[in-house]
């Protein structure tokens, strides 16, 4: 492998003074699983829909299986599926009317027979549930339905917007055995999430924050490289007034506030012992809190980068 | 492709509880109204009679009057002077008033002259009275006149009336109400379907498609093209089913003019909805922006010629006011191609110019 089959470079997109995507430069290897993230606002929607020749952009360029997407839009049209962040089947037609329509345009042959439709509908576990109007499927099983119209085509890339997006754990679970199995087949899939957990399964991931990339690479990589010493997770009552002393302690490198309990990296080498006796001198009358050395999360990552990042923001300014 | 789209708008149209009734029902509903209403059945017209000339002949005609099933007569006045006063006491709602010199006119086989007025307040019934009023003075002119011997001996009725210069009747209405309903059935409904799949997000994932921009409109106005049609022939079925409303001309020249007509009110639609971001605000346009000035300054309601100059400019971007013209030609006068190849040539000439507009405004791409 190793072959790229999207390269983005320098790409702008500004909606008046506002610049929503910052001059973004990456590439996608064939038949990977991309992950894409970012928090609200990030410009991933932004980035995607110039990706699928959606929207103009204002500089740059995108190349996907080598055709410049920004020039010819409608040639990449066929080599593309995209399933858009808003719930975007026709509600008032059956799931299979959905998959015959979607299908039909892209003059796909498994969808022209009933047969070939509910057996695309059975790979997708809505067996069952041909006449069900799209608008009545819940949610989980109506992004399934929508998984498989962006792919009735076999595109060979796969552009999900926030597939999972309020999706109960089980629907993520069987979404995301979808996605694999794709990608197995050979399909490239570029992913946008903010479940972390989904994150680790991707081959290689971009974070993006205020428009700009400001992490790439593969999770455990990322980890690696951005998280060099250990990482303690403290909880238990004691943990917030912890969280307050720390601040001046030189060997704390990082910490983070995760629901009621604190991340913290220290120094290279430190053991839980080391840490532990010296949090109970910190901790004064709070002694009422566990301590737990923990592999780092994704999320341990990304606060820690997105604090970096907003920091040297800072500093320019 | 565009036949996947089409299927698709019908299979939506379909499912959609609300549309058969404004479709095809709303249309027969309106016309069934406004017929009723704009001619109730024009009997018992009340009617004072002014007889300034006192002959045997004038009598006879107030008692052909009499006889009639059409007025009742609410006395006789013999000056000019009273009529004000006495058709408000009498509560007349007409007048007629057969001038001095009336008898000796027909005795000499000359043409008299009966001034008609009318109280015009109700203009339906006036056109109606007037109607009326002149049949029975013409039949009972022909007891003297000789038709054959002497043309063209007639006798006229000078309708005067106030208040309402504008006669409308009922055969006059109808036809009307086509360029109504074609409008109000086709524009808003294109304008809607199509900001529907912005709003709700199906238009997003359309651009995705391999479907081009001609796809996705002519599939989205194709359909509705197709209920225009249907409408026209239900309106025209249903005119004459009820109201006995002949075409006077040709059938197909008015279907061809309706088509030209709507190829206006589906690319007006199409301009809509490329204003619009969602079905409210497509509504709202629709309604303020185009339906209620196609409706005021078409001569639909208002004549045209009643207009002030500096309003009568816009009527000429109407696309309606030339389909009147040419409906209520062929429905009513029998009108052809010779008398209202301008209108048709002003109709084609804005549609293309709207269309054009919404196309270029219509882009297979998310701003
Ligand atoms: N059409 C538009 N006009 C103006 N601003 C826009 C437009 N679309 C997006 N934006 C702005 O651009 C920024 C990036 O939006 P985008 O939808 O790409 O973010 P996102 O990373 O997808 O966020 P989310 O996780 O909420 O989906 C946001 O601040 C948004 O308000
Ligand atoms: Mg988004």
């Amino acid at each position: 492998m190793g072959e790229h089959i999207i390269e983005v470079s320098s790409l702008v997109k500004r909606f008046g003074d506002f610049i929503a995507v910052d001059n973004v430069s990456f590439s996608v290897e064939k038949g990977s699983l991309f992950g894409l993230l970012g928090a609200n606002g990030a410009g991933k929607t932004t980035l995607i829909r110039m990706l699928c020749g959606l929207m103009a952009a204002d500089a740059g360029s995108v190349s996907l299986a080598g055709i410049d997407v920004l020039k010819n839009p409608e040639e990449v049209k066929m080599r593309i599926g995209y399933m858009s962040q808003r719930f975007s089947l026709y509600r008032d037609l059956t799931a299979d009317e959905n998959l015959e329509f979607f299908g039909g345009l892209y003059g796909a042959r498994d969808t022209e027979g009933a047969a070939g439709r509910s057996r695309i509908l059975d790979s997708v576990g809505l067996a069952g549930m041909e006449n069900t109007l799209a608008g009545d499927l819940p949610g989980g099983i109506s992004q399934r339905l929508a998984l498989a119209c962006a792919m009735s085509h076999n595109p060979a890339v796969l552009f999900l917007d926030e597939p999972t997006a309020g999706v109960d754990p089980v629907s993520r679970r069987r979404f995301w055995d979808l996605i694999h199995e794709r990608a197995e087949e050979g399909t490239t899939v570029l992913v946008t999430t903010h479940y972390l957990d989904e994150a680790e399964y991707c081959n290689d991931i971009v974070l993006m924050h205020s428009g700009r990339i400001v992490a790439d690479g593969g999770p455990d990589e990322m980890k690696r490289r951005i998280i060099s010493g250990p990482v303690f997770e403290i909880s238990g009552s004691g943990a917030s007034f912890l969280e307050s002393v720390l601040e001046d302690e030189s060997w704390v490198i990082e910490f983070s506030l995760f629901g009621d309990s604190v991340h913290i990296q220290t120094e290279e080498g430190m053991g839980l012992i080391d840490v532990k006796s010296r949090l109970l001198t910190l901790a004064g009358n709070n002694q009422d809190f566990e301590i737990e050395h923990i592999t780092p999360s994704l999320e341990d990552v990304f606060l820690r980068i997105i604090d970096q990042s907003e920091s040297e923001g800072e500093a320019v300014i | 492709m565009i036949g996947h789209m089409i299927k698709k708008e019908f299979r939506q149209l379909k499912r959609d509880k609300r549309m058969l009734p404004i479709v095809f029902i709303a249309p027969v509903f309106q016309l069934l109204l406004l017929g009723f209403a704009a001619n109730l059945d024009p009997q018992n017209i009340s009617l004072l009679i002014c007889d300034l000339d006192r002959s045997p002949q004038s009598l006879e005609l107030s008692q052909e009057i009499v006889a009639s099933d059409y007025f009742i007569p609410v006395g006789t006045i013999y000056n000019l002077s009273e009529i004000a006063q006495e058709m408000e006491r009498r509560k007349a709602s007409a007048t007629m008033i057969v001038p001095k010199g009336f008898g000796a006119d027909l005795k000499a086989g000359r043409s008299p002259v009966i001034p008609y007025l009318v109280d015009g307040s109700d203009s339906t019934t006036a056109a109606i009275a007037t109607g009326y009023a002149g049949n029975i003075v013409r039949r009972y002119g022909l007891k003297y006149l000789n038709a054959d011997s002497l043309p063209p001996l007639r006798v006229d009725v000078q309708s005067r009336i106030f208040f309402n210069p504008a006669l409308v009747s009922r055969d006059f209405m109808i036809p009307g109400l086509l360029a109504l309903v074609l409008m109000v059935i086709t524009l808003v409904l294109t304008s809607l379907a199509v900001v529907k799949e912005k709003e709700l997000g199906t238009m997003e994932q359309l651009i995705v498609t391999p479907l081009s921009t001609a796809d996705i409109i002519y599939g989205k106005l194709i359909p509705f093209a197709m209920i225009g049609v249907l409408d026209i022939l239900l309106i025209m079925a249903a005119s004459r089913l009820i109201f006995g409303l002949e075409i006077a001309g040709s059938f197909l020249l008015l279907f061809a003019f309706s088509l030209l007509f709507l190829f206006n009110t589906l690319g007006l639609g199409l301009l809509v909805s490329t204003f619009s971001g969602n079905q409210q605000q497509a509504m709202m346009a629709s309604v303020l922006f185009v339906m209620l000035p196609m409706i005021m300054l078409s001569g639909f309601v208002f004549p045209v010629e009643n207009m002030p100059a500096a309003i009568r400019v816009l009527t000429y971007a109407m696309p309606m006011r030339y389909y009147l013209v040419i409906v209520r030609g062929i429905y009513l006068k029998g009108a052809g191609m010779s008398e209202l190849w301008e209108e048709g040539l002003a109709m084609l000439i804005l549609g293309i110019l709207i269309t054009v507009i919404s196309l270029l405004r219509f882009r297979k791409r998310l701003e």
